[in-house]
């Protein structure tokens, strides 16, 4: 235990290092500001979007036309983009070794890393909720939030609305972290780690839009991204992000269970 | 260790798919009615208008398939919800309190998403075109041009 919370310290402390981790942090700091400044200079509205229509009326609808768009289209990518990569850059940089020549056990490794990995999942996506409120409210106002009933919602229940909605999505981050790492060690290969999980995003994002596989519908960690729609109407329904979640904790167990398994058995003698 | 991995799968995909209604014309209408109240309320507090009690009796019909000209209630399959499932081709009758005091049927057109969220949009003729000006000068979305919503599934 003690070894693997140094360990997961000294894997943080890697990752700020990385300008990998770094570009990303900055972009989810930086990008929403930039999308509000777009949406200043013109008139159009992303209305295909959930809240799209009410961007220039209320800074609230920002940050959940953010929180469509990354689940949608990024958020697996920028989530294995650390994750997918964790466990390989030792194999790349042939450190494996060293590391296990330590003191510290397989075990407390791989916990440090996962632990390196999740940390830097929810970081980065309380860094864009944090950012995209911000961008909105202080660019575009704290006017009510016209909600899916059609209700308006005042200003400090959207604020709690808009960060219970992005912290429900964190489930399925993780749940593609632990993918991503279980690829990471499977592969062995960075890039593979970076591509399978986000292939495996936009497939699932792909599946979900498809009708008549309804009961599958339900199996795909992507469920989690979409469990939040029911916070923002009347009568509020938290049925999707209790299955959801459910399901996202099993993808967590069984990937971080089967990565285990093979870091375990292993043979790290050939090279 | 697998075979308890079947068995929870088994449970979720139960619990969720046995957990509601489903996607029918009772389940839609009874989402989109009071949703189109609520922005048609919207909307005249937008115009500036402070009397709202014109749409409290506003109602809505829903069924699959089927263009609906507004004004027009005679249209086959109308007269009770019907239809289920996911998809475009939805509309849904709803009454609008039209500015001379009479009430007029409108119909929507109703895109539903698998997981219970919909799109509807609304005849401009009636309801006016996508951006309104409110009284102040500015210009707004109109609530009733297009307006989304969910229910639980």
């Amino acid at each position: 235990m003690r070894y693997a919370l140094t360990l997961y310290r000294w894997e943080l402390e890697k990752l700020t290092a990385q300008w990998r981790v770094r570009a990303v942090f900055g972009v989810a700091v930086l990008a929403p500001w930039l999308f509000v400044a777009a949406l200043r200079l013109q008139d159009a509205v992303p209305a295909d979007t959930l809240f799209g229509r009410w961007v220039h009326l209320t800074g609230f609808a920002t940050p959940l036309v953010v929180l469509v768009f990354t689940t949608q289209y990024a958020l697996p990518l920028l989530i294995s983009l650390v994750a997918g990569d964790i466990f390989a850059a030792e194999d790349r940089y042939g450190t494996w070794k060293t590391l296990l020549t330590r003191s510290a056990g397989r075990g407390a490794v791989f916990a440090g890393k996962a632990l390196a990995a999740g940390t830097y999942t929810v970081v980065f996506v309380g860094l864009l909720a944090c950012s995209s409120l911000a961008a909105g409210v202080v660019v575009l106002g704290h006017q009510p939030l016209v909600g899916l009933s059609g209700t308006l919602i005042g200003g400090g229940a959207a604020t709690g609305l808009v960060l219970a909605a992005w912290a429900s999505v964190l489930p399925a981050a993780l749940g593609f972290a632990a993918l991503a790492m279980l690829c990471s060690i499977a592969t062995r290969n960075g890039p593979a780690g970076i591509i399978i999980p986000t292939m495996v995003g936009l497939l699932m994002q792909l599946a979900s839009f498809v009708n008549g596989v309804d009961p599958l519908r339900h199996l795909l960690l992507t469920a989690n991204f979409e469990a939040w729609h029911g916070f923002f109407t009347a009568d509020r329904y938290y049925q999707p992000l209790v299955t959801s979640a459910v399901l996202s904790a099993m993808y967590l167990m069984s990937c971080l269970g089967i990565g285990y398994l093979l870091l375990h058995r292993r043979d790290f003698t050939e090279g | 260790m697998r075979r308890t991995l079947v068995l929870l799968l088994g449970l979720v995909s139960l619990a969720a798919g046995c957990g509601g209604p489903g996607i029918t014309g009772a389940t839609l209408a009874g989402s989109l009615g009071p949703t189109f109240r609520n922005m048609y309320r919207l909307q005249q507090r937008l115009l500036g208008d402070t009397d709202q009690s014109t749409a409290d009796n506003a109602w809505a019909r829903c069924f699959r398939g089927g263009a609906v000209k507004p004004g027009v209630t005679a249209v086959p399959g109308s007269t009770h919800n019907s239809g289920s499932g996911a998809g475009p081709g939805w509309t849904c009758l709803v009454h609008w309190p039209a500015p001379d005091g009479h009430t007029q049927t409108l119909g929507y057109e109703v895109s539903v998403q698998p997981d219970g969220c919909y799109t509807a949009q609304g005849p401009s003729g009636y309801v006016g075109q996508q951006n309104i000006r409110t009284p102040d000068g500015t210009t707004v979305p109109n609530p009733l041009y297009e307006f989304d919503g969910c229910f639980t599934t």
